[in-house]
């Protein structure tokens, strides 16, 4: 077990140096020259002395591999760099932010279990009655509606309409419901289906058609016998959708104006804040994996087979 | 446990698949009665019927199943989920697929008998313990917190032994309850029943397609053709006098050590329809003639051996004749 993870880990190398590679790269094939931002921003005239002074100063004379492998090594040193944009260090930058996309990533996956859980049991229990289609249509809608259009209704709604809910920042319980509504909601019309799928696919083995020859109840097989089964799957997706779920945090928190490292990557990229969107994306990076692995070793929790070794016979 | 006259349809959408028509036994306590069919008879099919345990669309169309005095066609949900495991309880063919994966050997044992009796952590414990030695697993501690995966072919099928017997059941049925074994295991596990059976005094139906099982267990034999019982008798009946052609064909196809097998069937199995007239066994019989266009009843050529054949009985005579000019 121990070496399992230490390899995983060790995989996350090869996984930083290639995401930093491609993001370093494509950063600079973007047009629009943060140099030349900077000093407009700084209310100057963009001549070409001043953009070349100022590109001096943040050190984009240098060739693009020079300047990549000049990050590497500072970064292995723990210095992201500085932002272009406030001057403050990128790793301070990126620990000021991470608590509340952290929270936003908590908050909507509880609300998203919340959902799926009975959802997906229900619709399983009750299949092909009116709960089932009902809970069947919901997540339809769900899986069909693009975060940011979502949020803009809730937006609307809840904020605007009954001015029941704050609709930007955050602080309070209140401020975290709607943006966690928005991305719990499209997660769990997702797994709700996939939940349910699975479960019917489990309630047709062998193994539940002896359950019911033992005589037991149907709540009890669906409940203790087929849903640890049919998690199984659901949990493997969901390690999967991941990305899924971080490219939505960076919609829904620009939409609510969520404090978050979401948010701040979209303002890096207008600002072509080089150093901060390198930060975000090798912080991201690392969270990716690092959840992943956490999924993996939850799945080996529920999968005896993976826990204990082999198939191996006493 | 009587059955009369059950028939079983699975409605398609272009047709209905009638896979079983008119089966009647019986079953008393302490007896086993062994059905024996090629793959597709309807032996399953009656077997999960007995249980209430057909699965959709197929149903019940006519026939009673009489348990106790009480015909199981007409208990409630509730009630049917009450007789089973309690009352009836069954072994399936695979062991591996019929044991729950992610969960120990012990918590399904003590579910089971936590749903049938009344009986506190401890005794609930004590019991299951037990029941894994009566059906001859050693390490029983160990065993209680294993899961399926880790216990061999011939270990699981046990396990599905113990859960059966959990609550006493007073009739089991076991479906191909060797198939999926090595053949030294399948004597141990056969043998197991046996002793199991005669020690609980439980009545039992053996369903297989395994003359061998047959002649181990079975006190009365049921030969079943196409989703109906085509001869039923005695065992000796049906090993020393069978009279149907069917039963003559699949006991001549048993190899014999040194000989071969005599009897080949044809591959070719075919499908009951609602609308089939005539004995469904004539399109491979050897011995049809212009009367196996009308269906044959069964008829009791001697007390308690019965064959659905128009060539068997007062007619055997013609038949033995004609198996003499065909051989």
């Amino acid at each position: 077990m121990a070496n399992y993870i230490i390899n995983r880990l060790l995989q996350l190398i090869p996984v930083l140096v290639g995401v930093s590679l491609i993001t370093f790269f494509i950063l600079n094939l973007a047009p629009g020259d943060p140099a030349e931002l900077m000093v407009r921003a700084s209310g100057m005239e963009p001549t070409p002395e001043a953009v070349a002074s100022m590109r001096e100063e943040l050190g984009l004379n240098y060739p693009l591999h020079v300047r990549y492998c000049l990050w590497v090594w500072h970064a292995l040193h723990g210095d992201l760099g500085v932002s272009y944009h406030s001057g403050l260090p990128v790793a301070r930058e990126l620990a000021l932010r991470f608590p509340a996309t952290l929270q936003l990533a908590l908050a909507s996956s509880l609300f998203m279990i919340l959902l799926a859980l009975p959802a997906g049991l229900l619709s399983a229990f009750y299949n092909r009655s009116y709960i089932d289609h009902l809970s069947r249509f919901a997540a339809l809608l769900g899986a069909s509606m693009p975060g940011y259009w979502l949020g803009l209704i809730l937006i609307y709604i809840f904020g605007v309409r009954l001015g029941l809910l704050p609709v930007m920042g955050s602080g309070t319980i209140k401020h975290l419901l709607l943006p966690a509504m928005t991305l719990g909601f499209g997660l769990a019309a997702v797994y709700a289906r996939l939940l349910r799928a699975s479960l019917l696919e489990v309630m047709g083995q062998d193994y539940i058609k002896a359950a019911r020859a033992r005589g037991l109840r149907e709540r009890r097989i669906m409940l203790a016998y087929a849903f640890k089964n049919a998690l199984l799957p659901v949990v493997t997706a969901f390690g999967m959708s991941l990305g899924h779920l971080l490219g939505g945090m960076v919609v829904v928190e620009t939409i609510f104006s969520w404090p978050g490292v979401g948010r701040l990557s979209v303002e890096a990229i207008f600002a072509r804040d080089y150093p901060v969107l390198q930060g975000y994306v090798l912080v991201m990076a690392l969270v990716f994996v690092v959840v992943n692995l956490l999924v993996d070793l939850s799945y080996v929790l529920l999968n005896p087979r993976l826990r204990i070794g082999g198939g191996e016979k006493r | 446990m009587r059955v009369e006259n059950i028939k079983i349809d699975f409605p398609g959408k272009n047709s209905t698949v009638r896979a079983v028509n008119g089966v009647s036994f019986a079953i008393k306590a302490g007896e086993t009665l062994g059905i024996i069919g090629e793959s597709g008879s309807g032996k399953s099919v009656t077997a999960l019927a007995l249980l209430g345990l057909l699965e959709k669309p197929g149903r019940v169309l006519e026939g009673r199943i009489i348990y106790k005095g009480r015909d199981v066609l007409l208990l409630s949900r509730k009630e049917k989920q009450r007789l089973r495991g309690r009352e009836m309880a069954m072994v399936f063919q695979d062991p591996l697929t019929s044991l729950n994966p992610v969960l120990t050997v012990g918590r399904q044992l003590t579910d089971v008998l936590r749903r049938h009796l009344e009986l506190n952590r401890h005794q609930t414990r004590e019991r299951a313990l037990r029941l894994l030695q009566s059906v001859g697993l050693g390490n029983h501690e160990g065993i209680m917190k294993s899961f399926p995966f880790q216990l061999s072919g011939g270990m699981r099928q046990r396990v599905m032994l113990a859960l059966a017997l959990g609550a006493n059941p007073s009739l089991l049925i076991a479906d191909e309850p060797t198939t999926a074994l090595d053949v030294t295991v399948q004597a141990q596990i056969i043998r197991e029943l046996h002793r199991l059976q005669q020690e609980k005094g439980m009545a039992m139906l053996v369903i297989t397609h395994n003359w061998g099982v047959v002649a181990e267990l079975a006190d009365r034999v049921g030969v079943m053709y196409n989703g109906r019982l085509v001869e039923y008798g005695s065992i000796v009946d049906i090993f020393n006098h069978p009279a149907h052609p069917y039963t003559h064909l699949i006991l001549s196809s048993v190899p014999v050590l040194g000989k071969g097998r005599k009897g080949i069937i044809n591959i070719h199995s075919p499908v009951s329809r609602v609308t089939l007239n005539g004995c469904s066994f004539a399109p491979r019989c050897m011995l049809k003639g212009k009367h196996c266009l009308k269906a044959p009843l069964s008829a009791e050529i001697s007390p308690g051996h019965f064959v659905a054949c128009h060539l068997a009985g007062i007619d055997s005579a013609i038949a033995v004749e004609r198996r003499r000019e065909l051989a």
